[in-house]
């Protein structure tokens, strides 16, 4: 078939499928696909889109965080708020990211840490138990 | 250059879309695609693809030639053309991703999977509803509820644009 066919039959089949509407038509294993390229933090906030897409993102396999200093970080793995607890409980999301499904993270990437909080990773470690872990990526800022 | 004779001589498909187009393409391309593939080795030499609508597949077609013609030289050039194959509206990424999930053409995937999440990348809720066409069903109580829990996630710049 020839570009010019090609062209031709484009337009012709242009209308027809104008009223298909977007992302609705995807299955929500390729919806995880993308949300698992988004920065963990970007992915979380992907909650409050709809009651389908509450837990999508609790199911992806990477977990990117670029912290521009570890009190980012801090806020999204921090303790309950002992006077929210109740008010909260149904959406678990005080620290979010204990919703996280641990099994599906396969790749673990901390962008940008700023020097010194290296040492307090440590404490992080209990949040982050991820057994199908493969790939670790961690990157201290130099300054 | 491919001459007369040998042109003749290679083995072709015919893919069928959801809307019951036909068309023709060399094997060699169409096998880029692991379903494909695997029809072919089927013995399969026509290929019905009912998830596949006509729009999608030129260009995944356009897509499939470009790339199976891939050389050292042409890496430019196939550059340029998949950075103006994922410039178009999200509607067509959304159709494209899902065509190129079901023919299992993974370069594609990933390509498509990255341009959509970049561009809803520091998107608001508000835009990416929108863009993603969702209807939201939470209570505005439920809404407010999640986001108070939530401030650090929901504080800052979005980005309201929806293309």
């Amino acid at each position: 078939m020839t570009s010019s066919e090609l062209r031709n039959l484009k337009k012709q089949k242009e209308e027809a499928v104008d009223d298909d509407d977007g992302i609705s038509q995807l299955s929500d294993a390729l919806l995880i696909q993308i949300l698992s390229l988004l920065p963990i933090d970007e992915a979380f906030t992907i909650c409050i889109l709809s009651k389908r897409w509450q837990y999508l993102w609790t199911l992806v396999d990477n977990f990117y965080f670029t912290c521009a200093n570890y009190s980012d970080i801090k806020s999204y793995t921090g303790e309950r708020l002992d006077d929210e607890e109740d008010s909260c409980r149904d959406y678990h999301q005080i620290n979010p990211f204990a919703t996280l499904s641990k099994n599906s993270i396969c790749n673990f990437e901390l962008l940008d840490l700023a020097k010194g909080d290296d040492m307090d990773l440590l404490s992080l470690v209990p949040s982050f138990v991820f057994p199908n872990l493969k790939n670790v990526k961690i990157v201290i800022s130099p300054e | 250059m491919a001459s007369t004779t040998e042109t003749k001589q290679k083995k072709m498909l015919i893919l069928k879309s959801a809307d019951n187009d036909e068309f023709e393409i060399e094997e060699s391309v169409g096998v880029q695609s692991e379903t494909i593939k695997n029809l072919v080795e089927d013995g399969f030499t026509f290929v019905p693809l009912p998830n596949v609508y006509t729009k999608a597949l030129i260009k995944i077609i356009d897509y499939l030639k470009k790339h199976a013609n891939k050389t050292d030289s042409n890496d430019e050039e196939i550059k340029t053309f998949d950075k103006d194959f994922v410039n178009t509206t999200f509607d067509d990424l959304f159709e494209l991703v899902s065509a190129a999930n079901y023919l299992h053409i993974s370069c594609l995937m990933n390509m498509l999977c990255q341009t959509i999440a970049d561009r809803i990348k520091d998107k608001s809720p508000e835009a990416v509803r929108k863009i993603f066409h969702i209807n939201c069903d939470y209570t505005p109580e439920e809404e407010a509820k999640i986001r108070k829990a939530n401030a650090q996630a929901f504080e800052g710049q979005f980005d309201e644009s929806l293309d």
